[in-house]
């Protein structure tokens, strides 16, 4: 009776998405004849180094080969198959018509993501343990050792699982068969990428002895950024199936803080202690260019707060403004990136000499490739701030009634692409010189350029900033408007308000 | 229980998909939610079950918010869509399991309450085959059961016969009744008006987005500015047929059979009015017969038929 009791609780606890998705794997075939062909593939692969190598007595390198194919052979199946079924049986749940999964329950995102990804890890945990019998068999063939074996299986199922996460955030996305297929050639694209940096890593492990590796700092970074960048995507999806009308911003920037502040000691750490500032200005891109993208998402957030938002706007004046800044909302979410932008800058500025020189002296001499890469940070977050605040000026001026979401992030990129090419094009035709010299400032619309030309970054700094202070200014009496109208509502106005 | 849906805009960028409607209703009550395709009518119950949120106004469930506590008003809501979506590799038994345990529906009680659903929809016996393999009648019983396993206090059912055959729809009806009369308050939209108007004792007609009447049948029917009377005259209703025709007050007039079919402007005070002109001018009458209004003739008298 006890050990019913306990069943069942075990069985209360279980996310029923994945219980739904395992039983579904179970009933299913794709699961079954996967599992068959890449149990025959393994036997076949040791069946015919075994029968085949005459010279297996004296090849001291031949388990570390076999044991080689068969990883190739397991992170194919695992990064590919196993992430195509759990991310396309996702995208087909995600339509407009099918409310059965996420909205006529009481299933909230986080569980549903949870549910979606835990049984995509369990099947890849099956094929794990399926390979498991052949991977120790290598051992006895010589040429590496368990330690090694069973640490390349974490790392790489680290990696699967950072690949399946990348399916699902993909197939988080509503959109039409046309979208669909581009994303998903997109995202094969990728994994395609992932699957050959992780199989030369893994080999790199192999051969260089893991001990080795994982006594690197690097090594360490790299596993974090799998961690965090598996994180990020698994908050992103869940905000993605979030109601637009639901405060789903909140989740998705207290993630960004979080990451901000993890990442940001772990810069700060590894600059003590190797003493070299390249890591902390590669953390400070990684960051600007991930508020930069944030910026972009922002401007397509209402400008106006639905009751479900409202509701929870806090009374308390002090608690409106962290609340302000993490809340769903177009201003909030600018607010947001400016801000933690700002704080990536303080970050460096208090702790990188090379970034003190760069904002006091302006002009610095020395290696051009040096100093171009750590101007880039402070090019790339004023120019993602000009377009895109240029376009939210355009899209609230011009196109007023849209209710299109992502217009605004559509104007923005039309900005981009054209700040970067139509200074081209004209440059071309004025020209005095022959084509191929046409001047560096004809390609002022880019903030890239920096990372190209020596004597342009301060013309592209006076251009940004001016071009900032002037759409600051232009947008600064809606920024106004948007904070004071951000107060909690009362139900008389729930029931008039207009979204 | 009641609800009560207040004020309800739903917007779509210009097109006013549901334009300020308020109507409410109460548990054992099954209310026909009746309008032209276009109406407004799914927008309306993806709201009221809190699948897409207004553009303004709200629905209370026994005072609580769709908008302001979804989760909540969730768990009272059993909304069933005009369809059930296509899962692969899933049984009814499965199926129904699965949304018991989203439903928080603990281990110790969810067996029990899955196989209730399934004998109260009539699943039991095929409870194991795949949902991709059921027939119209079933997946319509399984979209019912499913709308059923968390026991709520408001169903919402969007098209529940369309595509069924008269033995499936009969026994929807009685499913149906057998629910109001656990005291669930039942919103059923559907175009077949007849099968309507055999269950529902209230009635919600929208048109256009638009709020057009609200109330009980008989209320409707009371309410409405034309009475149709059946005159039965001795020998050829021609004669009565052209006298009628040229009477104030009268709509319509169409011959059926040995007598005349009549739609006379206003109340019943109007009718007898006419009846007592007619006797007057010497016809030879044999039967007046008051023709009873139904939903149909409700519906086609106050809508126009216009989409949003």
């Amino acid at each position: 009776m006890a050990r019913l009791n306990f069943m069942s609780r075990l069985d209360d606890l279980m996310n029923p998405i994945a219980v739904k998705e395992m039983r579904q794997a179970v009933k299913g075939r794709f699961i079954t004849w996967a599992l068959i062909i890449f149990l025959l593939v393994q036997l076949t692969i040791i069946g015919i180094v075994l029968m085949m190598r005459v010279d297996l007595n004296e090849d001291f390198n031949i388990g570390r080969n076999i044991f080689s194919a068969m990883l190739a052979v397991l992170l194919i199946t695992c990064l590919f198959f196993v992430t195509a079924f759990a991310s396309l049986r996702f995208s087909a749940e995600r339509s407009d018509s099918n409310v059965d999964l996420f909205f006529i329950t009481t299933l909230r995102p986080i569980r549903i993501i949870w549910g979606k990804l835990s049984a995509a890890l369990v099947l890849t945990l099956l094929f794990f343990s399926a390979s498991m019998p052949f991977m120790t068999l290598t051992y006895l063939l010589r040429g590496l050792d368990l330690p090694s074996v069973f640490i390349l299986l974490i790392i790489d199922f680290l990696v699967v699982a950072a690949g399946i996460q990348f399916g699902i955030f993909l197939a988080s996305f509503p959109g039409k068969v046309i979208a669909r297929t581009v994303r998903f050639l997109g995202g094969l694209f990728i994994l395609i990428v992932v699957f050959q940096l992780t199989l030369v890593m893994s080999l790199g492990i192999l051969y260089q002895g893991v001990g080795s590796v994982i006594g690197s700092w690097g090594f360490w970074w790299l596993v974090s950024f799998i961690v965090m960048v598996t994180g990020l995507l698994f908050v992103l999806s869940a905000t993605i199936i979030t109601p637009a009308s639901a405060n789903r911003a909140f989740v998705a920037r207290l993630y960004l803080v979080f990451l901000w502040l993890v990442t940001g000691a772990l810069s700060i750490l590894t600059y003590w202690r190797i003493g070299d500032d390249n890591i902390l200005h590669t953390w400070a891109l990684l960051m600007v260019i991930l508020f930069s993208v944030n910026l972009f998402v922002a401007i397509c957030e209402r400008q106006k707060w639905g009751p479900r938002v409202a509701r929870r706007i806090p009374k308390s004046r002090i608690l409106r403004i962290p609340a302000f800044l993490l809340f769903s909302g177009a201003a909030g979410g600018i607010a947001f990136s400016v801000v933690m932008t700002l704080a990536t800058f303080v970050v460096l500025f208090s702790f990188s000499e090379d970034f003190r020189l760069l904002i006091t002296a302006g002009a610095v001499s020395g290696y051009f490739h040096h100093w171009a890469f750590k101007r880039l940070v402070l090019f790339l977050s004023l120019y993602a701030f000009c377009y895109s605040m240029t376009a939210l000026f355009i899209k609230n001026v011009f196109f007023r009634r849209s209710s299109r979401a992502a217009l605004a992030a559509i104007i923005a990129l039309f900005l981009l692409a054209g700040g970067c090419v139509i200074p081209v094009i004209i440059g071309f035709f004025v020209r005095t010189t022959p084509w191929f010299e046409i001047s560096a400032k004809w390609f002022i619309g880019n903030p890239l350029i920096v990372l190209w030309e020596e004597d342009i970054w301060v013309d592209c700094l006076w251009l940004s900033s001016i071009w900032s202070v002037c759409v600051f200014v232009f947008m600064l009496p809606w920024f106004i408007s948007q904070g004071s109208s951000f107060k909690a509502a009362g139900q008389e106005q729930i029931l008039g308000v207009d979204k | 229980m009641q609800v009560r849906i207040v004020n309800l805009k739903k917007y779509f960028g210009r097109t006013k998909a549901v334009d300020d409607i308020s109507f409410s209703f109460f548990s054992g009550q099954i209310v026909g939610f009746v309008g032209p395709n276009g109406a407004g009518k799914t927008t309306t119950m993806r709201v009221m079950a809190t699948i897409d949120d207004p553009t303004a106004g709200d629905v209370f469930l026994d005072g609580i918010s769709v908008v302001q506590d979804p989760e909540k008003a969730r768990r009272m809501v059993g909304f069933m869509p005009d369809f059930l979506p296509e899962h692969r590799d899933m049984t009814i038994d499965d199926y129904l399991d699965f949304f018991a345990r989203a439903f928080d529906i603990r281990a110790a009680k969810r067996r029990q309450v899955v196989e209730g659903v399934e004998r109260f929809t009539n699943l039991i016996g095929i409870r194991d085959k795949f949902v991709k393999e059921l027939s119209k009648g079933m997946k319509q019983r399984a979209s019912l059961a499913r709308a059923l396993v968390h026991d709520p206090a408001v169903l919402i059912l969007d098209e529940p016969a369309a595509g069924l055959d008269p033995r499936a729809r009969i026994e929807l009806r009685e499913l149906l009744k057998a629910l109001a009369e656990q005291g669930k308050a039942v919103l059923v939209s559907s175009h077949i008006l007849s099968e309507l108007a055999e269950i529902c004792s209230s009635s919600v007609i929208i048109e256009k987005g638009k709020l057009l009447r609200a109330g009980t049948i008989e209320e409707m029917t009371q309410d409405k500015r034309h009475c149709t009377v059946l005159i039965r005259p001795v020998g050829d209703c021609r004669k009565l047929h052209k006298h009628l025709l040229q009477m104030p007050l009268v709509l319509n007039v169409k011959s059926y059979g040995k007598g005349v079919e009549v739609d006379i402007e206003g109340t019943e005070e109007n009718t007898a009015g006419i009846i007592a002109n007619l006797i007057k001018a010497e016809f030879k009458i044999v039967e007046v017969r008051h023709l009873k209004t139904g939903l149909e003739d409700i519906f086609m008298n106050i809508t126009k038929g216009e989409l949003t």
